[in-house]
C-alpha cells in the first residue's frame, strides 16, 4: 500500500511577477512588543526561517542581542542575528529560532530549522499546489 | 464497460485540440496527428455557437439557465466529436494522452486563473478530481449483459452528466485561453458555481454505472466538495477548506486573514515597475505607504493607527529566476 500523507491546508503558488510562482505563506512575525505580517517563501534549501533585519525593531527585538551567524547563500554570504520568534501561519502559532538578516534581502523565506520539524509540507508543483499541515 | 470513454470529457477546444495534435506528432503518428487538425474548424465553429454566447450580457434569464440551455444542446456535438476522437485513438490510448495534456496545460491555465480572479484553486481541485474519475473508468471491467431499461436510464443520465461537466470546464479552459470572453464579475463566480455542481452530479451519475472498487475510491474524497463558492458584493469568493481525512473531522479554516491584500498584489502585475525596490504597506485594498525606507514606511502604518502591519519589499525586475538569497 502507497503511503499517505494528509493536509490540513492547500494553497496556491503565489505570483512574484514575471510569471513567477513560488510556494509562499503569510506569515505573522510575532515579537516581545509587536507584530508584522509578511509573504515569505517556503525554500526547503535554506537552514533558517530568515527575515528583513529591518523588521526586529519594531517587534521588540533587539537585533544584535542574538546569536550571530554568517549564512552562505548563492549570492554571498550575510550577517544575520539568529532570535527566538513565533510564526503565525493559516492559524497556527509556531515558536522557532529565525535568522534576520544584517544587510538587505529581496526575499523573505521560510527555512528548515526549527519550523520544519513542527510541521508537514508538500509540493505539486505542476499544479503550483502546495500542502501545510500544522503537525509532524 | 466499453462506453465509459464515450462519458469523458475531452475538454476540446481549439487549443487543446492543437496541443492533442502536436503531442501525435511528436509521437511520431502524423495520420493521427492531421485527423485531428481537420477537426479544428468544427471546433471553432462550436465554440462561436455554443460557448461564446454564455459570456454574453444577458438580455433575459439567468446565467444558470443560459448554462443549462447551451450544456444540453452541446450534447451532439459532443457526442460527435467523442466518437472522432475515439475512432483516431484506441480507448487506453487517448485516456493516457487526454492525462498527461491536461496535466501538461494546467500550470499555465492556473497562471491565467490567478491573474482573472478565477479561483485556481477550485478548478485545480476539479481538474484533480476528474483525473481520478478518468483513472478509475479507465480500469478494466467484466463486461456484463446488456443493459435493462433501468439500468439504460442511468447510462443516459450519466452521459448527461458527464456533458454538462465537460460544457462547464470546457467554458472555464476557453475563458483562461481567452478565446471566448471573460464573463462579467458575478458571472464569474455563477460559472464555477455550475461547473463544481456539474462535477459532483457527474460523480454521483457515475457512481451508479460504475459499480467498482478503483470507482468508489475514486469518488470517495473529491476535493471539489470541499471548496466553497460564496457571493461577495458584484464578486464571489472561492474557500478551500481543509482537506479531511475519512470520518475524522478537523477544524478547517477560511482563507488567509490577509486574502484581500493577497488579491490586491495578485490584481497589480507590474508591482516591480512602480514600486521595484520599495516597501510598501496594504492594508485591504489600500496601499497605505509605499518608500525605499522601511522605517518610513512602517511610520505611516503607525501613523493610521494599524498595529499588525502588512509590510513587504517589491523587489526590483530581476533578469533572471531567483535562486535563493
Amino acid at each position: 500500500m502507497s503511503p499517505r500523507v494528509d493536509f490540513d491546508h492547500e494553497f496556491q503558488y503565489r505570483d512574484f511577477g514575471q510569471d513567477s510562482f513560488f510556494p509562499a505563506l503569510d506569515v505573522t512575525l510575532i515579537g516581545p512588543t509587536g507584530e508584522e505580517d509578511l509573504i515569505a517563501i517556503i525554500d526547503t534549501g535554506a537552514k533558517y526561517c530568515l527575515f528583513s533585519g529591518l523588521r526586529a525593531a519594531p517587534i521588540g527585538i533587539d537585533l544584535i542581542a542574538g546569536r550571530r551567524e554568517i549564512l552562505s547563500g548563492l549570492a554571498g554570504k550575510l550577517t544575520a542575528w539568529i532570535h527566538r520568534v513565533h510564526l503565525e501561519i493559516l492559524g497556527t502559532r509556531f515558536e522557532c529560532e529565525a535568522a534576520f538578516s544584517e544587510q538587505h534581502i529581496p526575499r523573505e523565506l521560510l527555512g528548515r530549522h526549527t519550523l520544519f520539524t513542527q510541521v508537514r509540507i508538500g509540493f505539486r508543483e505542476g499544479i503550483s499546489t502546495g500542502y501545510f499541515h500544522p503537525a509532524r | 464497460m466499453a462506453t465509459a470513454p464515450v462519458g469523458i470529457g475531452p475538454v476540446l477546444t481549439p487549443h487543446t485540440l492543437g496541443v492533442l495534435a502536436d503531442t501525435l506528432e511528436r509521437a511520431h503518428l502524423p495520420e493521427k496527428a492531421l485527423s485531428l487538425r481537420t477537426l479544428r474548424p468544427f471546433v471553432q465553429g462550436v465554440v462561436e455557437r455554443y460557448f461564446v454566447p454564455l459570456s454574453a450580457p444577458a438580455r433575459k434569464g439567468t446565467f444558470a439557465g443560459r448554462f443549462s440551455k447551451l450544456s444540453r444542446d452541446f450534447e451532439p456535438f459532443r457526442l460527435y466529436l467523442n466518437f472522432r476522437l475515439l475512432s483516431t485513438l484506441g480507448n487506453q490510448e487517448f485516456l493516457g494522452l487526454y492525462e498527461q495534456i491536461l496535466r501538461d496545460l494546467l500550470g499555465p491555465l492556473l497562471k491565467a486563473a490567478h491573474d482573472m480572479d478565477m479561483g485556481p484553486e477550485l478548478i485545480s481541485a476539479a481538474v484533480r478530481d476528474y483525473m481520478k474519475i478518468v483513472r478509475a473508468l479507465a480500469q478494466p471491467t467484466p463486461q456484463g449483459s446488456d443493459p435493462t431499461l433501468e439500468q439504460f436510464m442511468d447510462l443516459v443520465d450519466w452521459f448527461r452528466a458527464a456533458t454538462r461537466f465537460d460544457y462547464g470546464l470546457t467554458a472555464v479552459f476557453l475563458v483562461l485561453e481567452r478565446a471566448i470572453p471573460k464573463p462579467a464579475p458575478t458571472d464569474k463566480g455563477a460559472l464555477l458555481s455550475a461547473c463544481k455542481k456539474a462535477l459532483l452530479k457527474f460523480g454521483r451519475a457515475t457512481s451508479k454505472v460504475f459499480v467498482h472498487e478503483q470507482m468508489q475510491r475514486a469518488l470517495q474524497d473529491l476535493e471539489t466538495a470541499h471548496i466553497e463558492i460564496t457571493t461577495v458584493g458584484k464578486g464571489f469568493r472561492v474557500i478551500s477548506s481543509a482537506r479531511l481525512d475519512q470520518g475524522q473531522k478537523k477544524p478547517t479554516f477560511g482563507p488567509s486573514p490577509r486574502q484581500t491584500e493577497i488579491n490586491w498584489l495578485t490584481r497589480n502585475k507590474d508591482l516591480s515597475d512602480r514600486y521595484g525596490g520599495q516597501w510598501i504597506v496594504l492594508e485591504k485594498d489600500e496601499l497605505v505607504a509605499n518608500d525605499p525606507d522601511y522605517h518610513k514606511a512602517r511610520e505611516a502604518a503607525t501613523r493610521r493607527g494599524i498595529k499588525r502591519p502588512f509590510i513587504i519589499f517589491v523587489p526590483l525586475k530581476e533578469s533572471g529566476g531567483f535562486m535563493g538569497i
